[in-house]
């Protein structure tokens, strides 16, 4: 899917075909990541936008009927890393192995436990979720999109975001203590325990 | 007796809960062997950390997936898009930056 290979040389018919029946059908998904990785209606377009006008002037490295939607997510992705965020000057650097290797202590582990119930769960409303998951950091928030929204492989997950998988299994299972964690403090303030 | 004794072990704390943790989230993930899926799908009948783990992370990706609210792209920008799309073969080179 993404492996170093010659690049094709389509016809400007074909190109049109490739962008409209494969890449386009691709949109919302890819708007709606942009979306809860910028919380920004204006920024998501400028990132939608961008990835879409590389995808077309790279169409050349694209293999016709394969994964087009990680192909797709893998440039925004880029997008956003390189220039979005570059663009935008965040305020704090943040050193993501870092993160990962305090998310990964056991201290933190015997901090997040789970007393969460499924109905406090099932009693929750799309916003009180929606608080808790853009709550997490970028790189966590990403994956629990990523795997549960899109329903990304591992692998799949691991091309786009250029990460071993090991690394992927380890940033979910953090992502997801995070989240459950957040989501019982919701749970307490409706008043199961 | 027998059913006793199975409670006993349904109630007992589950001996390697981190380990069970990891498996059951392949699990849901589909991302398990088949040693894996076995293993959880003996374990989690007498476990009942194990069950409500399990129970409570489908509940949580299941609330993600259903209750966010979904952004769609606005249709002006899918426009947009075609238009530039288009237009570039207007111009020599295939730039639609």
């Amino acid at each position: 899917m993404m492996r170093k290979r010659t690049p094709q040389r389509y016809s400007p018919n074909e190109k049109v075909e490739i962008f409209e029946l494969e890449f386009l059908p691709h949109i919302h998904s890819i708007y709606n990541f942009a979306y809860r990785i910028t919380f920004d209606e204006d920024d998501a377009k400028d990132l939608v936008q961008e990835t879409y006008l590389k995808s077309f002037r790279f169409i050349d490295s694209f293999d016709k009927g394969t994964n087009a939607k990680a192909w797709l997510f893998r440039i925004l992705k880029n997008s956003f890393i390189n220039e979005f965020r570059k663009k935008n000057k965040e305020p704090v650097k943040i050193d993501y192995q870092e993160v990962e290797a305090f998310y990964n202590s056991d201290e933190v582990n015997h901090m997040i436990t789970s007393n969460l119930q499924v109905e406090a769960v099932k009693e929750m409303i799309g916003d009180e979720v929606s608080i808790a998951l853009n709550s997490l950091e970028v790189d966590f928030r990403t994956v629990i999109i990523l795997c549960d929204i899109e329903g990304f492989s591992y692998e799949e997950m691991a091309l786009i975001l250029d990460v071993p998988i090991g690394t992927i299994r380890s940033r979910l299972h953090r992502a997801r203590n995070l989240l459950r964690e957040k989501l019982k403090k919701y749970a307490g303030s409706m008043g199961y325990k | 007796m027998a059913r006793r004794e199975k409670l006993k072990n349904v109630e007992r704390p589950c001996p390697d809960h981190e380990k069970c943790i990891h498996v059951i989230n392949l699990v849901i993930d589909g991302e398990a062997n088949k040693d894996e899926e076995s293993f959880f799908y003996t374990h989690i009948r007498d476990c009942l950390d194990c069950a409500q783990y399990y129970k409570l992370e489908q509940s949580i990706r299941a609330a993600i997936r259903k209750k966010l609210e979904v952004k769609e792209a606005p249709e002006e920008l899918i426009n947009e898009l075609k238009k530039r799309v288009k237009e570039s073969f207007l111009k020599p080179s295939d730039d639609v930056s």
